[in-house]
């Protein structure tokens, strides 16, 4: 079976900052409502929407909306380099860098290491007011307090798509059946999602466009989220390396 | 063998040695980890079957379908019905994506309560029966007009003459006034439209309706009328940024360069031109600040830009009353060049805004967007009281002297009517998905029914609305499962009802043409002029932020644990106003007072300031219906 | 005595030696009897026939039926068919009443395990003897021996099924397994 490498493209000028992306992840992958005491900077947003301008004041203001996850890197992935326990992997037949909770010990190495800040720590027990608990999804297993967690493109999904596969007999899963959450809940379809490796996919063409950029191309991560924009603002403070094709 | 200390050493060094020799260690260690690794206190997933149940979300008026994916029959996954012909929205907004787990909320009301004392609902009816009974005029104010319910309420109206059915401002859609001046209720013909003129309406905002307008954003050209670089205007096709207020200037300006160049097509908006003869672009200039040349540029473009709406924001609460029709007005005058349709004749509702002034002594309010409190008790009489139905608190229940609890979304049937911009009327249920999380709760008209003695029962009400379209014998029944479609003539009585509630939608034909009347053109032009041009005084206009969000417990992601929307408590402003940034300020004007911490923002006009819902919104209520903007002054906070 | 205190180390490692082995089993595991005396052998022996799948299927969308619940078993005994007292049993305290018989689950894996038994079964092309061993033909079910610390049972543990991910190449990451 061919490898896959699975990754994004997402058109940050059809992003309108709602956030039903983050609430869609949320819901997939068991992330409690806040605490009281969460805030920006210990709270779980495994995809988080941020906002960024072009720095003019009034009228020439810009305004876009950058949904951030794991970007899922391909190239001396930064969090697996660091672990001391191998709670992160990558794995090669999908491409995805997995994070294993059982494993970690709760050092944050890996958030120090990821430049993308995409990675979120377990501060508290995730709690579920009083029968809220039985809204949880099955295909994801709720986390405990002191263990980091992130984005892993809804891998509880790619599962579920490979025993709906092999029910039918077959190795190979549907694209259809394999949709992260966040791409699902887009109402603009702003995120699109597939296999890089599969020449005539959407995603695999868009990649290769050329208004696409990687953030902080030029660290070499390789990573397998891909940002277009028809800005230049945008691609500039994206880091994307002028010149460089993408490939 | 004595029993020394010597002894019991080397017993021990034995053991210590021999323990290694057999399993002990190993598997105690590992059962340990394992027990480590599955705490009994954290939740776990139910286990069972995975089914798809369907029903409708009614937490706006867009009322979107929802396929609910289910564990052992608890909805777990809410996810939008492409291609539905009546939601609102095909993909969800983030509250109905994370609705599932409103009727678990811990903020949801548990028990009525009179004068904020606990009370139980039996208690509450009969301290309303005896307000009422004492009363001279008692009014119902319906947040979402149409639905079986309203027909309670309309039916406790028709029965007693001191009960008044009114509805909320802003439940009546986007098309309301375009409506009111022509007698027919229009739909927004989002499939056609080319050009949006907007002013100040959240198309892209990601948030209620125009729901179409945001998942088919690549087909038409947007021009955004607003102050502020909203989530609209910064991706609008053109932004023309206008001092608060000044829109329905502008969009009287428009007007008036239409008719000045002969871009008019439709000869019952001839009366409308002298309503808009002083508002020339020049004058708008002068007011508003914006070039001659851009506001001509905006007419030719709506003009001309093929099919072409001009919207208003979904409450007249910026732009009040004369601001309204001024937008509307524009879909008129390029007669059918607009993207509407005719739904049919209009069933004028009284409004909030219509009620006497200090003339009510009993309010009943079922979901409703909030208002200002002092525009709220300008309608009421002293000593009056107020009534709030609501599954959770909210400002009219911090308002109100007797609290009834309702039940959530997804523990009781209810009708979805579709939104009032459908260009088609549509019927479908909100199926019940869930057993109540909450005791003893009450549906609001079952409630308002008990009250005002009619018997009459919202189920009973859906069973007949479901009776009476089954009779009329036109439309198509769209099944949600698969979206394949019948006509209703050919389904049973039963068959029909069944669809329904397995969550099939009901969508009524296409109205044949309907005849617009004369419209009802403001009479008095210097009187509209006027009403149109704001006045300012203080440090600054203040643009209240709309909240009125549900409280769905996952939204908390999107304000508390990231800033992609503002918290509470925030007035953001230019730095020209020479505050830094996280500065305690105090916000003040003749209505009151509230606090909040600076947020630096270059994009906001100067002498333009937003600010976060609960607080702002006290201090609005200014007259002509513009509530969601007031004039303040700020000050450093002591 | 010469060599007394090499007796006494003795003592204490046998003591020790049978304590591990024969005492740690005894006192670790909390032994529970099923509610029902299902028997395997008769419903997959010769005179009904039954195969494992006809009671433990998997859907078409790829999910592992489990346990059956108490419909699949009210199919074929709404009414006593044998003479035999468990069966009376089943009919009068479970089915009648339309009660889920509360079995005890031997191979419970911890919430964070992924097991597809679609992928073991159809393309792995495993029987089920091969990690059930004779369940499926055994005239008594196993008392649940449920380990007080860890609260599982009769679980496979991981390096079990490395073992043969390893041989056959196939699942080797992290995430092949876990949710």
């Amino acid at each position: 079976m061919k490898p896959k490498r699975y990754g994004m493209v997402i058109d940050v000028d059809r992003c309108y900052g709602c956030g039903a992306c983050m609430v869609a992840c949320a819901v997939e992958n068991n992330v409690p409502p806040p605490q009281s005491s969460a805030s920006a900077r210990t709270g779980i947003t495994p995809m988080r929407v941020s906002e960024a301008r072009n720095g003019k004041a009034f009228p020439e203001s810009e305004l876009a909306f950058i949904p951030m996850m794991c970007q899922q890197c391909g190239e001396h992935t930064p969090c697996v380099s660091v672990c001391p326990q191998l709670a992160v992997d990558v794995d090669p037949n999908t491409g995805i860098v997995s994070q294993i909770p059982e494993r970690c010990l709760g050092c944050r190495y890996c958030m120090a290491a990821c430049p993308y800040h995409a990675r979120y720590f377990n501060w508290w027990d995730p709690q579920w007011p009083a029968g809220m608990e039985r809204t949880l999804n099955p295909e994801v297993a709720p986390r405990m307090r002191g263990v980091v967690e992130k984005c892993r493109f809804c891998h509880g999904r790619l599962q579920a798509a490979q025993s709906k596969a092999a029910a039918a007999g077959h190795k190979d899963i549907d694209p259809a059946d394999y949709v992260p959450a966040c791409a699902e809940a887009c109402p603009t379809g702003a995120i699109q999602f597939g296999d890089l490796l599969d020449a005539g996919s959407d995603v695999a063409q868009a990649a290769k466009g050329p208004n696409t950029f990687r953030l902080l191309e030029k660290i070499g991560t390789d990573s397998h989220v891909h940002y277009v924009s028809k800005r230049e603002w945008v691609r500039d403070m994206g880091g994307a390396a002028k010149g460089v094709k993408h490939g | 063998m004595e029993t020394t200390r010597r002894n019991i050493f080397r017993f021990a060094a034995g053991a210590s040695a021999g323990v290694f020799f057999t399993p002990a260690p190993w598997k105690l260690l590992d059962d340990v980890s394992v027990w480590s690794q599955n705490w009994s206190w954290i939740a776990r997933p139910l286990r069972g079957e995975i089914t798809e149940k369907f029903t409708a979300c009614t937490l706006c008026g867009a009322g979107c379908g929802i396929r609910a994916r289910c564990v052992a029959d608890q909805p777990c996954r809410l996810t939008g019905l492409a291609g539905d012909p009546a939601s609102g929205r095909t993909r969800l907004c983030p509250a109905g994506i994370g609705a599932h787990q409103l009727p678990y909320a811990p903020s949801r009301l548990r028990t009525a309560s009179i004068n904020g004392k606990p009370a139980t609902i039996d208690e509450a009816v009969v301290e309303v029966m005896a307000r009422v009974k004492s009363a001279n005029r008692v009014a119902v104010l319906d947040g979402r007009p149409g639905r079986c319910a309203s027909d309670i309420y309309r039916a406790v109206a028709a029965s007693d003459k001191k009960w008044h059915y009114v509805v909320a401002p802003g439940s009546t859609g986007l098309m309301a006034e375009m409506s009111r001046l022509t007698g027919v209720a229009w739909g927004l013909d989002t499939e056609r439209v080319k050009t949006v003129l907007s002013f100040g309406a959240p198309v892209l905002h990601g948030w209620e309706m125009p729901g179409k307008l945001l998942e088919r954003r690549a087909d038409y050209r947007l021009i955004q009328v607003e102050p502020v670089q909203s989530r609209t205007a910064a991706f609008a096709d053109t932004w023309l940024a206008v001092p608060p207020h000044t829109e329905g200037v502008i969009a009287g300006a428009i007007a008036n360069v239409m008719f000045r160049d002969g871009l008019v097509s439709c000869d019952a908006a001839a009366g409308y031109r002298n309503v808009v003869a002083s508002l020339t672009p020049e004058r708008a200039a002068e007011i508003s600040g914006v070039p001659v040349a851009r506001i001509e540029e905006t007419a030719r473009a709506f003009a001309s830009g093929g099919p072409a709406i001009a919207l208003g924001p979904v409450e007249a609460g910026t732009l009040g009353r004369e601001g309204a029709i001024a937008v509307a007005a524009l879909n008129l005058l390029i007669g059918d060049r607009a993207a509407v349709v005719a739904r049919g004749p209009l069933v004028l509702n009284a409004e909030f805004a219509d009620i006497e002034e200090g003339s009510v002594d009993v309010l009943l309010i079922d979901g409703a967007a909030p208002l200002p409190p002092s525009l709220v008790r300008r309608k009421l009489r002293a000593g009056a009281c107020v009534v709030a139905l609501s599954a959770f608190p909210d400002e009219w229940t911090t308002l109100a002297s007797i609290v009834v609890p309702a039940p959530a979304w997804m523990e009781f049937r209810e009708d979805v009517t579709g939104s009032p911009d459908a260009v088609r009327n549509s019927f479908r249920l909100a199926a019940a998905l869930v057993k109540p999380a909450v005791d003893r709760t009450i549906t609001p008209a079952d409630f308002v029914a008990r009250a005002a003695g009619v018997d009459k029962t919202v189920a009973a009400e859906m069973d007949a609305r479901i009776a009476a379209i089954h009779a009329r014998r036109v439309g198509e029944v769209y099944k949600a499962g698969d979206g394949s479609r019948v006509e209703l003539a050919s389904l049973s009585a039963d068959d029909f009802k069944a669809a329904l509630n397995d969550g099939a939608v009901w969508v009524g034909p296409l109205e044949k043409k309907v005849r617009t009347g004369a419209v009802k053109w403001p009479s008095d032009a210097a009187t509209f002029a006027r009403a149109l041009v704001p006045e300012s005084t203080g440090d600054g206009l203040m643009l209240a932020v709309r909240s009125g969000m549900p409280p769905v417990p996952l939204l908390g992601k999107l304000y508390q644990e990231s800033e992609l929307y503002a918290a509470a408590g925030i007035v953001r402003m230019n730095p020209v106003a020479g505050m830094a940034e996280g500065t305690r300020v105090e916000l003040r004007n003749a209505f009151g007072s509230g606090n909040a911490s600076v947020r630096l923002d270059a994009s906001l006009p100067a002498g333009v300031m937003q600010a976060s819902n609960d607080a702002a919104l006290k201090l609005c209520g200014a007259g002509s219906d513009a509530w969601r903007m007031a004039a303040v002054n700020v000050r450093r906070a002591s | 005595m010469k060599h007394a205190g090499l007796v006494v180390f003795a003592v204490g490692f046998a003591s020790a030696l049978a304590a591990g082995w024969a005492g740690l089993p005894r006192v670790l595991y909390r032994t529970e009897a099923q509610p029902v005396g299902f028997s395997h052998k008769v419903h997959t022996g010769e005179k009904v026939g039954m195969a494992c799948n006809d009671c433990h299927a998997i859907t078409d969308a790829g999910h592992f039926g489990g346990i059956p619940k108490i419909d699949k078993c009210a199919g074929c005994h709404a009414e006593p068919v044998t003479t035999s007292a468990d069966e009376k049993r089943l009919v009068e305290r479970f089915v009648k009443p339309g009660r889920e018989v509360p079995w005890g689950v031997y191979a419970r894996q911890p919430q964070n395990v992924r097991f597809s038994h679609a992928i073991h079964q159809n393309l792995a092309k495993l029987k089920c003897e091969q990690c059930h061993g004779q369940h499926g033909t055994s005239d008594k079910l196993p008392l649940v021996r449920v380990n007080r610390i860890s609260g599982y049972a009769h679980t496979m543990k991981m390096s079990e099924c490395e073992q043969c991910h390893a041989e056959k190449r196939v699942g080797t990451t992290c995430q092949s397994c876990h949710k």
